[in-house]
């Protein structure tokens, strides 16, 4: 081997002190940039957990970016210095190592993820530390339980109000009074508050994700997962309220970021703002529809006024009315029949399913011999028997009256059949030519658009619906 | 050793190439099941491409309207992920290393030539019953299948899915096997261990794991099969099973998998850096080594893949063995840029696969570090930005270095070269489109932007628009290749034994080499990669002068080092 001349190019190929110092200047300059873009490359930052994510991130952003330009930047170098110029047919310097460089690329990269490891620790502590005192309303903590199931999200409050019993309800001695509870499709909160949920899967695993509040949590059949967040007013402030008649209406962005009393005295009460909240767990052919959304109050005043007070006024006291129930039943987001079907009296929007606008006026001529409120049961009951043309076999679940599967059915989700008589009931009201009295399923309106006799009505649907109970014989 | 060795004397005749007959018939000549292993990886990267291209048309608008339902769409990328996985990246790999290993070690054939065959003639048949699923209603679980999805409510093609990949792993299984005794016994007097080409050194390390690993995912899928097809509840929760068992299994396959597919790139591109820049691999023995790091460490990071379904206190152990893996990994990147580093680097197509792999798997080993960070996880987990991580990891990492291998030894294959014009092309559209194509899911998927979804919020329609239009250049881009394949079969420039003057073995024999490979057993250089010494131009000379050159040599590419016999130029620009 011709030592002069390696030593010769060895030395060629060390660049000079103010290459290496433009190059550094470089590397660092670029990684502060990048990392300044941290707060654009993110959603809103809409919980405590979310501010602490994201210095976290900005931390990863700046040493990814210069992990990013020194490598791009030793490569773009090396293609520029390096190429072979013309003619030269010589070989490189015959250079097999240099253990000192070795040595430092290894410790180097090994304290970076040993600061990077012990940093996420520290975030991840913090987050999931638990906070006392969650779910609070009024100074008293309520229970929120969190579904999913395919394709939707839905939220069961168990509030801490105790309930008068149902008729025929009994409690046995040490037993806790029953307390109010509702569920709703949309999972409501107030700035200030230290959310907990516990979650449960009616079927497959799906994951809950709050993209606004950096949080995923799996949920997953036989476990229950839980999930804890505090959420915050983003710079964006509240961008929505409900107007006198309950109406959402969208406030300019002025408006929006307002603080709490230079609103009020504009009349902008009950601000709030809502996120989207995402499935990000593959659950089937609706995966991309399984969303709903979560709303932060401004205050809980807001929170109360808006959401809790009526829902708990609903609770203690439901319609007797077969329509007026399925209406709340199918509203608060109990059974996730939105994801799938359009209907427009209530805001559905799903095209997997069949379309719901005018339903009544098509279920007693859907299938010869059976009548509209036959139709309907057999529908939600035994959606299988049969199918809209176009549409397959399985994609509508089972809704039965308890767990236990009838022989040849599964899986299977649970509708009572109290839920079942209100949900047909409405469903027969769904008619599109203007006269209630055009459904084909029997019932009788009057002229104000009320049923004509609730009582005969129930009594009309249930002789229908009770035959099914000896499914579960 | 101090003895310079020219392995053969005498030119030696042409040899003809195999006809096609022999190429669709059992042959246990291992280069012929290498050329079969690639034309089936191939065939099946072409299926897999074409299923992407569904999924970016889909994606061009928020709603589901290109494909018939939910279900459709979601077999589309569970058959895209399958296909790219278990019949495009791990059998393409398998090709070269059935092709190269033997060579590089100087060997007449494997160590069991009839288990080769064998092994691969499993893989038309599992990719057949794979593709078969459409008939009786295809898998939508997704490539990783996860229970009770997979069981109690995807089609029969589930059960045909866990049946295919059941083969292909017991493929993957006897070609590994013989990988590693291949290696182990069959190298020629003077090649230690740590004189054996690097290519050598990542299919050993991959094959360690293969034999590893492998055996956990056949037992995850026979619990599935048991599931779906013989009432057992091994995942049903309801009856007293457990979904994270499956999780935990397959990802203890599957984490390792990624090594399966990205290790054996490394060692094409630590082969190809040092040929075409003229200068020796910058340290050799880490680079080997890290390989080894990376198969041991790869096995103890499984459940970073399930940070937001595994128990809480489990978490930030699997955030630190991750983080871990970087280092042996960055011990790669920065040797292999000490290796171009001062050389004379010569812009083939191989080599700006070489060079782009090394600049787009940077990108895929930062977000894999910020990915570890378990808050920031929660954030990206299952989104489009895992989707961007693992193209940049299996797309920049695996397939790239598959193209710089496909450049620099189809001339070994064929005897031909690729048209260095459509080479250059096919990689400018390459990397352009492959860059628009997966970097701005970083972006998509943090703003929230969940992965396996064929309806999507409004506000991600622009992105997902230029990442479609990205995406139909790369699919493009694909086709280049292809043509310049079949067109350099026939009608490329000849090769001649060694044309881009490299040291390993199988340069030392005919292009493409005879069926017994070596007409004399031949004796390899002290040292696989000594670039730049006076040994290796003789070394070198000695092959041209044994086999002879080509008439054309000098058109495009100028050859390294002089023939005939000259003292090398001095250096100097």
């Amino acid at each position: 081997m011709d030592m002069s001349r390696q030593n010769n190019q060895s030395s060629n190929i060390v660049p000079s002190i103010p290459t290496i110092a433009i190059f550094l200047a470089i590397i660092v300059g670029g990684a502060v940039v990048l990392s300044t873009f941290a707060p654009i490359l993110l959603p809103p930052q809409a919980s405590v957990q979310a501010q602490r994510t994201d210095g976290l991130f900005t931390v990863l952003l700046l040493l990814g970016g210069v992990v990013f330009f020194l490598v791009q930047g030793l490569l773009v170098y090396s293609i520029i210095r390096f190429r072979v110029r013309p003619n030269d047919v010589s070989d490189g310097p015959n250079i097999h190592g240099n253990t000192t460089l070795e040595i430092v690329w290894t410790i180097i990269p090994a304290i970076v993820v040993v600061v990077l490891s012990i940093l996420s620790f520290v975030v991840w502590q913090a987050n999931s530390t638990p906070q006392d005192n969650v779910n609070l309303v009024e100074g008293k903590p309520m229970k929120i339980n969190v579904v999913g199931a395919r394709y939707a999200w839905s939220f069961e409050y168990i509030t801490p109000q105790e309930r008068p019993l149902a008729e025929g309800e009994t409690l046995t001695e040490g037993q806790e009074a029953p307390r109010v509870s509702f569920a709703s499709n949309q999972l409501h909160t107030y700035v200030g508050q230290h959310v907990k949920l516990d979650m449960n899967t009616r079927d497959v695993i799906h994951s809950f994700w709050i993209p606004a509040m950096r949080l995923k949590q799996d949920v997953m059949p036989g476990r229950t997962t839980e999930l804890r967040f505090d959420p915050i007013a983003t710079n964006s402030g509240f961008e929505y309220r409900l107007d006198e008649e309950g109406r959402e209406v969208r406030l300019t962005p002025e408006q929006a970021r307002l603080s709490k009393e230079e609103a009020a005295a504009q009349g902008l009460t009950n601000r709030y703002t809502k996120y989207r909240i995402v499935c990000s767990e593959l659950c089937g052919s609706g995966h991309g529809q399984m969303y709903a959304y979560i709303y932060v109050h401004e205050d809980e005043e807001a929170f109360l006024a808006n959401f809790y007070n009526p829902q708990v006024f609903a609770a203690l006291n439901p319609p007797d009315d077969p329509v007026l129930k399925g209406e709340a039943i199918l509203r608060s987001g109990a059974y996730p029949c939105a994801n799938c079907h359009i209907l427009n009296s209530l805001g559905w929007v799903g095209v997997t399913g069949p379309s719901l606008n005018g339903i009544g006026e098509r279920a007693g001529r859907r299938v010869g011999g059976l009548n509209g409120i036959e139709y309907l049961a057999q529908s939600i009951h035994l959606p299988n028997e049969y199918l809209v043309p176009g549409y397959a076999a399985g994609q509508m679940p089972y809704f039965g009256y308890s767990a236990q599967a009838p022989a040849g059915h599964s899986p299977y989700n649970v509708m009572p059949e109290s839920d079942l008589i209100g949900i047909i009931g409405y469903l027969c009201a769904q008619v599109e030519s203007g006269n209630l009295n055009d459904n084909t399923c029997g019932l009788v309106f009057d002229d104000d658009g009320m049923l004509a006799d609730s009582e005969a009505t129930i009594a009309q649907i249930e002789a229908v619906t009770a035959t099914y109970r000896s499914l579960y014989e | 050793m101090a003895t310079i060795s020219v392995p053969l004397e005498q030119l030696q005749p042409k040899v003809k190439r195999p006809g096609l007959g022999q190429y669709l018939r059992w042959s246990v000549d291992h280069k012929i099941i290498g050329v079969q292993y690639a034309v089936t990886a191939l065939i099946f990267f072409l299926i897999g491409g074409a299923l992407a291209l569904g999924i970016r048309w889909e994606l061009f608008t928020p709603d589901l309207d290109f494909m018939a339902d939910g279900t459709a769409y979601n077999s589309l990328f569970s058959i895209h992920g399958t296909v790219m996985i278990f019949l495009w990246i791990i059998p393409m790999f398998g090709a070269f290393g059935n092709y190269l290993i033997p060579l590089q070690l100087g060997a007449k054939d494997m160590a069991f030539p009839w288990l080769n065959a064998l092994a691969f003639w499993l893989i038309p048949p599992a990719g057949i019953f794979l593709l078969g699923g459409y008939l009786v209603g295809q898998t939508e679980a997704g490539w990783t299948s996860y229970p009770p999805l997979s069981t109690l409510f995807s089609g029969d093609g589930q059960t045909m899915w866990a049946m295919s990949i059941h083969l292909l792993g017991i493929s993957s299984i006897l070609g590994a096997i013989n990988f590693i005794v291949t290696i182990l016994n069959m190298r020629p007097e003077g090649m230690s261990l740590w004189q054996m080409p690097l290519f050598c050194w990542a299919l050993l390390a991959t094959s360690f794991i293969v034999v590893m690993a492998t055996p956990f995912l056949a037992g995850a899928l026979t619990l599935l099969l048991l599931d779906r097809v013989g009432g057992t509840a091994f995942f049903d929760a309801n009856r007293g099973g457990d979904v994270l068992l499956w999780q935990n299994i397959f990802w203890f396959y599957s984490h390792p998998a990624v090594y399966i597919m990205v290790l054996p790139g490394m060692g094409v591109v630590s082969e190809i850096l040092s040929v075409h820049s003229r200068k020796p691999v910058f340290g050799y023995r880490m680079i080997a080594l890290s390989s080894m790091a990376i198969a041991l460490v790869g096995f103890m990071v499984w459940a970073h893949h399930m940070f937001t379904s595994l128990q809480p206190e489990l978490r930030i152990p699997f955030m630190i063995t991750t983080m871990i893996i970087a280092v042996p990994t960055g011990i790669k990147i920065f040797s292999w840029i000490g290796t171009i580093w001062g050389g004379k680097i010569r812009f083939t197509s191989a080599m700006l696969f070489a060079l782009g792999f090394l600049s787009m798997f940077v990108i895929g080993g930062i977000s894999g570090v910020m990915l570890a960070a378990v808050p920031f996880n929660y954030q990206v987990h299952d989104t489009y930005f895992v989707v961007s991580h693992f193209h940049f990891v299996l797309f920049g990492g695996s397939v790239f270095s598959i193209y710089a291998a496909i450049y620099h030894w189809f001339p070994k294959v064929s005897g031909r070269m690729l048209d260095e014009r459509l080479g250059r092309l096919h990689f400018a559209l390459t990397y352009i489109g492959f860059f628009f194509t997966f970097f701005p899911m970083h972006w998509v998927g943090m703003l929230g932007m969940p992965r396996r979804v064929a309806v999507y919020a409004p506000e991600f329609q622009s992105w997902n628009i230029v990442i479609g239009i990205a995406s139909f250049v790369l699919g493009f881009s694909t086709l280049i290749l292809l043509y310049n394949m079949a067109w350099s079969w026939s009608k490329g420039r000849v090769a001649g034994a060694n044309p881009w003057r490299a040291l390993t073995l199988e340069w030392a024999t005919t292009s493409p080499p005879p069926a017994w490979n070596f007409d004399e057993d031949p004796v390899p250089f002290e040292d696989p990669y000594g670039y730049g010494t006076e040994a290796a131009q003789a070394y070198l000379d000695a092959i041209d002068r044994a086999f002879g050159l080509p008439d054309a040599a000098s058109d495009a590419l100028p050859r390294t080092g002089s023939t005939p016999l000259s003292p090398a130029p001095a250096a100097g620009d």
